[in-house]
């Protein structure tokens, strides 16, 4: 009991209380719906593995989004995580396709452009489909500098090379924006054509 | 601006305790270890979001609990508002105005100002530059609280690029290439946050550097003049006054500073390898305390070094009172500095303060408050605090 509770405790966003509650609760639960889990847990460490060519989590060599013709070819979106094309699939705004670096630079942390897929990156770029660059990195303080050492990389390619816009919230109130936020916006502020 | 009210949750030693308190002069009285200081410093806090006694928030929670909650009443002119701060140490803070909470802690600086005299107050004159950089910065935060934002950024990329240059540095002496492909990053980065944290400075030096030798001139009575001198890595011609006119010279403007400041990265490239951390930058400039023309560090005796620390506290508090309206007058505390002091500097002192909207004391016996501070009287005995008058 105390090794499942040891484990759970190593998930991220759960602590010690909580990794307690889920062990008891799957130790009350239905054996048929813990097997189902067991399951599950066991197929994504078979079966998933990362895109061969964006390195976003998939199920195939190549992930669905890479596979699909329907989506533009010539715009990329840079995100550190998997989990940042899930967020930015759901605004379903984006109809090109990513590619996931797996982190962002951080020098404390010993994370250099070597650990990241920076190589991988390029070597996509070298076939000249790609017109357009779309850096979705986070926007704090490690985001940012990835983000700026990619545009210093890819600027002599030729390309074009944006930064999402960082600024007040939508449905926010302009009161209650933080200075720094309201600093961005005023920078990032764009000609409204009427 | 006054405090009408404070109370405290597991705060140092007080597991709870209510302070009603009003303007003009109140002396906090009780023998050493009681918490009079505790108080005072929790009042601080509230103002810079740090303490003025120790580095780490740590010591501030009561032993065996995991957070301190200072509640303080503010009142400014007629409008009244509440600060209510949550210290967690090793998390992030969390703040309330007005029982609303706020996106970040930082948010609330600025609330409540004050300018908190204390022993440790000679560090500042006798201590290392770091100790006369924190005292800039606290000052320029209480100023413009955007700064603090500016300086946690500064801190924050500072720590990147020395962990950069020191793998560099060790890759360099194993005989292996080292990684330098980032470092331009970190240096644009650098550099940008480090001419707003300068420019802030040099605009804060030049308003205060006579304000500091009017100061020193009456707490000495006219013994010497004190001068503030901004000794910046970038250059001696940065922040530095023409010939001997301390107040006649131009800050320049961010931009200038950013170019400066990469230009002196790239100069000391390779000293900055060899010593695997940063060497250009706010964090390495020195604010020179001169009197009478040497250095007060290592010259001045100790009478004079104690008016030098009281004259950058009256002359932070004469600049903080001469921004904007008079409602913008900050708190002062006055933390168990009088038994420091001679009884020419204590007089002298307590007549400077004694017309402030609102006087804070601590002292161990009742006969060090000068005869010119009278005014509420609070007794504090073993965490207990009850007012005498």
């Amino acid at each position: 009991m105390q090794d499942l509770i040891d484990e759970l405790g190593h998930l991220p966003g759960v602590g010690p209380k909580s990794a307690q509650r889920i062990a008891f609760h799957i130790l009350q639960s239905d054996p048929v719906d813990v097997r189902r889990l067991v399951a599950a847990l066991t197929e994504v460490i078979d079966k998933v593995r990362f895109c061969v060519s964006c390195g976003n989590v998939s199920a195939e060599e190549l992930c669905r989004i890479c596979s699909d013709a329907r989506r533009d070819g010539t715009v990329l979106c840079v995100v550190e995580e998997s989990k940042d094309v899930v967020a930015i699939e759901k605004t379903r705004e984006f109809r090109g396709r990513y590619h996931v670096l797996g982190g962002a630079i951080s020098p404390i942390e010993g994370v250099g452009p070597d650990d990241l897929r920076v190589k991988e990156l390029v070597t996509r770029l070298a076939s000249g489909e790609v017109t357009e660059i779309i850096l979705a990195t986070d926007p704090n303080l490690e985001g940012e500098a990835t983000a700026t050492y990619l545009a210093r990389l890819l600027k002599p390619m030729g390309l074009r090379v944006t930064r999402l816009a960082s600024g007040l919230p939508v449905g926010g109130d302009l009161e209650y924006a933080d200075e720094l936020t309201l600093g961005r916006a005023f920078e990032g502020r764009r000609l409204l054509d009427v | 601006m006054h405090v009408t009210h404070v109370s405290l949750a597991d705060f140092r030693s007080y597991e709870s305790a209510e302070l009603p308190l009003e303007p003009g002069v109140t002396a906090l009285v009780g023998p050493n270890g009681q918490g009079k200081t505790n108080l005072v410093e929790a009042i601080g806090y509230v103002a810079s979001h740090s303490s003025h006694r120790v580095s780490s928030d740590a010591p501030l929670v009561r032993a065996g609990t995991q957070r301190a909650v200072v509640r303080v009443a503010i009142q400014r002119d007629e409008r009244k508002a509440m600060v209510e701060l949550e210290i967690v140490p090793g998390g992030s803070n969390r703040a309330r105005i007005n029982r609303s909470p706020v996106t970040r802690a930082r948010d609330a600086l600025g609330m409540l100002r004050t300018v908190l005299f204390a022993p440790e107050d000679l560090a500042i004159v006798k201590g290392d530059p770091d100790g006369r950089r924190r005292f800039m910065d606290d000052l320029l935060v209480l100023r413009a609280p955007r700064f603090a934002g500016t300086r946690s950024d500064y801190e924050k990329v500072l720590r990147q690029r020395n962990a950069l240059l020191k793998a560099a540095g060790k890759a360099r002496r194993a005989g292996r290439k080292p990684d330098l492909s980032t470092l331009d990053v970190w240096n644009t980065h650098l550099s940008t946050v480090g001419a707003d944290l300068l420019f802030g400075r040099l605009y804060l030096v030049r308003a205060l550097t006579p304000l500091v030798a009017a100061a020193y001139e009456q707490v000495s009575l006219g013994q010497g003049t004190a001068t503030l001198t901004y000794r910046s890595t970038l250059g001696e011609d940065i922040g530095g006054p023409v010939a001997d006119v301390p107040t006649q010279y131009d800050v320049p403007n961010r931009e200038i500073l950013r170019e400066r400041m990469l230009k002196a990265m790239e100069e000391q490239r390779t000293a900055e390898l060899d010593r695997g951390t940063s060497l250009v930058g706010p964090h390495r400039d020195e604010l020179l305390l001169t009197l009478g023309g040497l250095p007060a560090k290592g010259y001045a005796s100790h009478g004079e070094s104690w008016s030098f620390a009281l004259a950058l506290r009256l002359s932070s508090y004469e600049l903080l009172r001469g921004d904007g309206d008079e409602s913008a007058e900050p708190v002062l505390i006055l933390d168990d500095v009088f038994a420091e002091l001679d009884a020419s500097r204590r007089e002298r002192l307590a007549e400077l303060v004694s017309g402030a909207e609102q006087v804070l004391v601590t002292a161990a016996v009742a006969e060090d408050v000068p005869k010119a501070l009278t005014g509420g009287r609070v007794d504090v005995t073993k965490g207990s605090v009850t007012r005498v008058r």
